[in-house]
């Protein structure tokens, strides 16, 4: 099944749904009076290419995969109580003309077609599941009521939690997922970074089938490598993931001195959400919307909330686990005037620590940081960016609140003043790399150039795209620089490629074999003359692999990877091992690129 | 800065630095446009700082022995452990290199390379440069110009003194308002600030 069947199918699936409903609160649904600007989609026709893949997905309902899934006409209705709203902007600009109208392609899609959500259990708090070697754990995505900025409406959540447990295991160890899903969709959940199993790998159509409605998986999962790793669906995560569908693995180190000597440690989710005075904004239904540069969210979020916050003794060291899980946001997290250590990221510790003066982290990357808060007061955690005004043609510094951390005037007991102030070199980590030094300098296995391809956008929105296309794009996008354009732009207009620079294949039509054991050099180059270029976070599946260069220049601290940026024009050469049999993905892990067809699969094979 | 001026000058340093806006646009077919080509034999070469973010520099003619002068600044990201390099308040850092040819050493003086704010008020020294020499810096600015000056002496001083030789614009100078432009071509540059 391609992704465009597949996410098509997602679509139809919670479509039907939302016709079907029989949950609580159905009568209550609550109305939306749309503004002159706004349309409501109440219906949409598929085309003939549509009703091809349908074909498909009815045989694959014969074949008791697909279950619930019925279609007998290839119009499908809406229930009418979601429309579309354009999204705030940042910085005002006025609409494209000829698109003061406009809405995307796809309908919108609100959680039970945004239902009264008082029938719906309050999310709360997550938890931290301690598990033992051979533990089991059942996990269930469900529909949640949560109030965010004021507004109450209806997420999804795992076991009921923002963000889901945090399960918290020993390296080495083995535990068991019993999960279930009980949203309005198929999903799976991946178990982004570890080196598990590839049975329990969570990508639909390649490890596993999709989990329908009702029904449940059951993963197995091998806690490899201490760190920080996080689990999210592998289906539509523009819109599960970023309903709230996301949690963190902490896997503990067997040695007491793994790290250094902290007061505390705290586990930080960074993500956003993007809403309006009346709630979120609407996602696509059948494929995602903004497909360009992704969903960014305007309201920012720690944990799931707006407002996080620590309390500390003066002196006192926090170790911060950061994850980013938004769709396409890159952070660059302050931590006031506090002195920031950087200690290991995604897969590892890095070779030696660091002095740093914020965090940048892309979405799915993770970073370890100590923090010292030696000053008693208030210390903001903030993001901090160079934002851009597309229309206005201008830079401007936006600084956005993460939470707050408060410094009592009680000075620590336990004053870890000397250790933290100390950098350490981390050598079981450099004698782990020395393994691999000798093919630092070898000619590329592979060569990947990333780049795009889009269709039947809307005319002014092509110009916009052309009048832009030879002056500037940044190597980074900080902002939703152009919101209107990145709104009515879907995946079924923006095609996101891998394109492999030696047989010319894209995407998933691309076949990589290697062997276990296999050390594999790859060159990713995120090709800067294309209509809209843009920096992409590239996840390796299943395996770990480090950054050796960016630019031709070396990389001289390294750490284990899964996730790490491409920005715009440049040449990243990375290492993979290729140490964990199976079939496994390489995809940009903004959401809404991935599905715009931004990955591909490779395989390793048994020796 | 007025529309007018900011016109000119972005005119003038697009074709400075040696872009035509024009042939950058990929061609538009029955309103798809397609990626440009796999760029396999850049991709295939020994990878360098990004050419696309890469600064011509450009002569002024006003001083003898440099009216064939050419340059390239080139700006690859500082090292750091998150592989982009940005400073507290969100600006990238770069280190700025500078290399120029084709330039006769002059008769006195030295010439040397800086790297300035768009505002010409915040200036960093690269330092004396020669043909065939590569002079760099670090600079964490959104925007800057980069200038070789010929300077009475090799004593280094806060800002330049001297003629400008050579210059040249970071690629984000490029960036450029909407307004009056493409779908926006009849929206009043005036509303928006810009004379």
């Amino acid at each position: 099944m391609s992704i465009r069947q597949r996410s098509l199918w997602v679509g139809l699936f919670l479509l039907a749904g939302s016709c079907f409903d029989s949950l609580p609160g159905l009568s209550a649904q609550r109305g939306h009076t749309p503004e002159p600007s706004q349309v409501v989609k109440t219906s949409m026709l598929l085309d003939e290419q549509d009703a091809g893949q349908m074909e498909s997905m009815e045989q694959m309902d014969e074949q008791g995969q697909m279950g619930m899934m019925h279609m007998g006409s290839v119009e499908v209705l809406g229930d009418g109580n979601v429309a579309w709203r354009m999204p705030p902007m940042d910085a005002p600009m006025p609409p494209l003309p000829g698109l003061e109208n406009a809405v995307p392609t796809v309908g919108p899609f609100m959680v039970k077609g945004d239902m009264d959500p008082t029938g719906f259990p309050e999310a709360r708090p997550g938890e931290i599941v301690e598990m033992d070697d051979g533990e089991t754990l059942d996990l269930t995505a469900s529909i949640v009521q949560r109030t965010i900025n004021g507004k109450t409406f209806l997420m999804y959540g795992y076991n009921g939690q923002y963000p889901g447990p945090l399960i918290k295991g020993d390296r080495g160890s083995t535990v068991i997922i019993n999960f279930t899903n009980e949203i309005e969709m198929p999903t799976t959940v991946h178990w982004h970074g570890l080196r598990l199993d590839n049975r329990f790998d969570g990508v639909p159509d390649v490890t596993q089938p999709p989990v329908l409605v009702g029904q449940s998986f059951t993963y197995e999962l091998y806690f490899r490598d201490t760190g920080i790793y996080w689990y999210h669906p592998h289906m539509r995560e523009d819109l599960q993931q970023d309903l709230g569908l996301y949690g963190n693995m902490l896997v503990m180190p067997p040695e007491n001195d793994y790290y250094g000597a902290v007061n505390r440690e705290e586990v930080i989710i960074l993500d956003d959400l993007l809403m309006d005075e009346q709630g979120p904004i609407p996602w696509g239904d059948t494929a995602p919307s903004h497909a360009l540069m992704g969903r960014f969210g305007n309201v920012l979020l720690v944990n799931g909330t707006t407002d996080y916050q620590l309390e500390v003794d003066r002196g006192e060291v926090v170790r911060f686990y950061i994850t980013n899980v938004a769709n396409t946001r890159t952070f660059n997290m302050v931590f006031g005037g506090a002195r920031v250590k950087v200690v290991a990221s995604d897969v590892s510790k890095f070779e030696r620590e660091e002095w740093v003066e914020s965090v940048v982290i892309a979405p799915a990357e993770r970073y370890v940081v100590e923090v010292q808060f030696d000053e008693p007061g208030e210390v903001e955690l903030t993001n901090s960016i160079q934002a851009i005004d597309d229309f206005m043609g201008e830079f401007y510094y936006q600084l956005k609140s993460l939470g707050r951390v408060t410094v009592r005037d009680t000075t620590t007991t336990n004053d870890l003043s000397v250790e933290f102030k100390t950098l350490r070199q981390h050598d079981d980590v450099i004698n782990d790399i020395d393994g691999y030094r000798d093919a630092f300098g070898r000619e590329p296995d592979h060569q990947l150039e990333l780049t795009l391809r889009v269709q039947n956008l809307p005319t002014p929105i092509m110009r916009a795209l052309e009048f832009e296309a030879g002056l500037f794009s940044p190597p980074l996008e900080w902002n939703d620089a152009m919101p209107m354009m990145n709104w009515l732009s879907s995946t079924e207009q923006v095609q996101w490629i891998l394109r492999d620079a030696d047989t010319g294949q894209e995407n998933m039509e691309i076949e990589w074999r290697f062997t276990v054991g296999d050390v594999v050099k790859i060159r990713i180059f995120n090709n800067p003359e294309t209509i809209h270029p843009m920096n992409h976070p590239v996840h390796l599946h299943g395996q770990r692999y480090l950054v050796l260069s960016i630019d031709g220049v070396p990389n001289q601290n390294l750490v284990w990877k899964d996730t790490a940026i491409v920005p715009v024009g440049s040449v990243v050469d990375i290492l993979a091992d290729m140490d964990n049999p199976g079939t496994w993905m390489l995809h940009c892990h903004i959401a809404e690129h991935l599905d715009a067809g931004m990955m591909m699969s490779f395989s390793v094979n048994e020796q | 800065m007025s529309f007018l001026r900011a016109m000119v000058l972005a005119t003038v340093l697009a074709a400075a630095v040696g872009i035509s806006l024009a042939a950058a646009v990929p061609s538009t077919t029955s309103g798809t446009i397609s990626s440009l080509s796999p760029c396999s034999a850049i991709i295939s070469a020994p990878p360098l700082p990004s050419q696309y973010y890469g600064i011509e520099m450009v002569t002024t003619r006003r001083v003898p022995g440099t009216g064939r002068a050419v340059g390239t600044g080139m700006v690859n990201f500082a090292r750091s452990p998150f592989g982009v390099a940005v400073s507290p308040s969100g600006r990238y850092v770069y280190d700025l290199s500078l290399s120029i040819d084709r330039i006769k050493a002059p008769r006195r003086g030295a010439y040397t390379a800086w790297a300035v704010a768009p505002d010409l008020q915040d200036v960093v020294r690269l330092g004396v440069i020669e043909e065939g020499q590569v002079a760099s810096a670090r600079v964490t600015w959104n925007k800057f110009l980069v200038v070789v000056t010929l300077e009475s002496s090799t004593e280094p001083t806060a800002r330049w003194h001297g003629p400008v030789v050579m210059r040249g614009m970071s690629r984000s100078g490029m960036m450029h308002t909407l307004a009056g432009h493409g779908p926006y071509e009849n929206e009043a540059c005036l509303k928006y600030g810009f004379k």
